[in-house]
């Protein structure tokens, strides 16, 4: 500001001097937190919040709160399997109808743990098995979980009387620690009769498999 | 062709617990034995083909078995049979076994 004579001696502002709400997000720079604009979009990882802490604003960066559950994987059977062994427990292939795979670590049979990628893993998987051989003289169906060719998770039924099993869906699922290069798979197993796994349709429900890493555990 | 859990039963002399006694497993090549908890030895290839016709017997027999099952009804009609005519119960049920016969 111009002046004549004497140069006025520097003052401080005090809070005095500036009425209130006057100022407001115009009389900021972009480069400050202003909140002036909104994000129209789900935030980055690298986007920050502004918290307070303990009574202290302070910025938090968005890939601190929450997370993606991934790895996750997920396919239904595509078409009927081939006629299966009575009795035998047979590792289900070919689930590859509305695949999700975010990682590209599901071929359709086999998930395995990507690098730097171990936890825990809820892991779920369905089957649907249906006899094919005649006898229809099934009394034991089971749907089971392996992890690098052993079983860990089994869902079952057995049957004690002499009743007949023609069909029978297994839901099989649970909480899996794994580590990286894991291999993931979904077996069934129906006995007494020759049996196939049955893809999804609206009479028989269906075989499926997937899974998703858990976030804060 | 029978069965494997026919042969291994016909081998073994008596019935098999496939969920302990015995786990087979098809891991995309073919069925394996892939746990054997029996006193007996685990059969050989050649141990299981030598009784590959008692137990394609067997398979056939138990078609034959859910053929008759079928055919019987559920308990409770064959209950409510029996209280009504018992005389005509038994002539079905014969009937039943000689239309189906087994080997």
């Amino acid at each position: 500001m111009a002046y004549i004579g004497k140069t006025p001696t520097a003052v401080p502002l005090t809070s005095s001097d500036i009425a209130a709400d006057i100022i407001n997000s115009t009389h900021i720079g972009d480069t400050a937190i202003s909140g002036f604009d909104a994000l129209a979009t789900a935030p980055a990882s690298t986007d920050e919040f502004l918290v307070s802490d303990g009574g202290v604003l302070k910025r938090l960066d968005a890939s601190l709160i929450g997370g993606d559950n991934t790895p996750s994987f997920f396919g239904e059977l595509a078409s009927d399997s081939s006629d299966q062994s009575a009795g035998a427990r047979v590792k289900v292939t070919g689930m590859t109808a509305n695949e999700i795979d975010t990682d590209t670590a599901f071929d359709g049979t086999t998930f395995t743990v990507p690098s730097g990628e171990a936890g825990k893993y809820f892991i779920f998987g369905m089957v649907s098995m249906s006899s094919v051989g005649g006898s229809f003289d099934g009394e034991a169906t089971d749907g089971q979980i392996y992890v690098n060719g052993s079983s860990v998770i089994k869902a079952r039924f057995r049957n004690n009387t002499t009743r007949d099993i023609g069909e029978d869906t297994q839901q099989v699922s649970g909480i899996i620690n794994l580590s990286a290069g894991d291999t993931v798979e979904l077996y069934g197993r129906f006995a007494s009769d020759d049996y196939k796994f049955v893809a999804q349709d609206s009479a028989h429900g269906g075989t499926n498999f997937g899974g998703f890493k858990l976030i804060g555990v | 062709m029978a069965k494997i859990t026919s042969k291994i039963i016909q081998y073994v002399g008596s019935d098999v617990d496939f969920d302990r006694d015995v786990i087979l497993q098809d891991d995309g090549d073919g069925v394996y034995i892939k746990e054997w908890n029996l006193d007996i030895a685990k059969p050989t290839d050649a141990q299981l083909s030598a009784v590959e016709n008692d137990a394609d017997k067997m398979d056939r027999n138990a078609k034959v078995d859910a053929i008759r099952r079928n055919a019987y009804g559920n308990i409770e009609d064959q209950l409510d049979e029996i209280y009504h005519d018992i005389n005509a119960w038994k002539l079905r049920i014969k009937k039943i076994k000689e239309d189906n016969p087994k080997e």
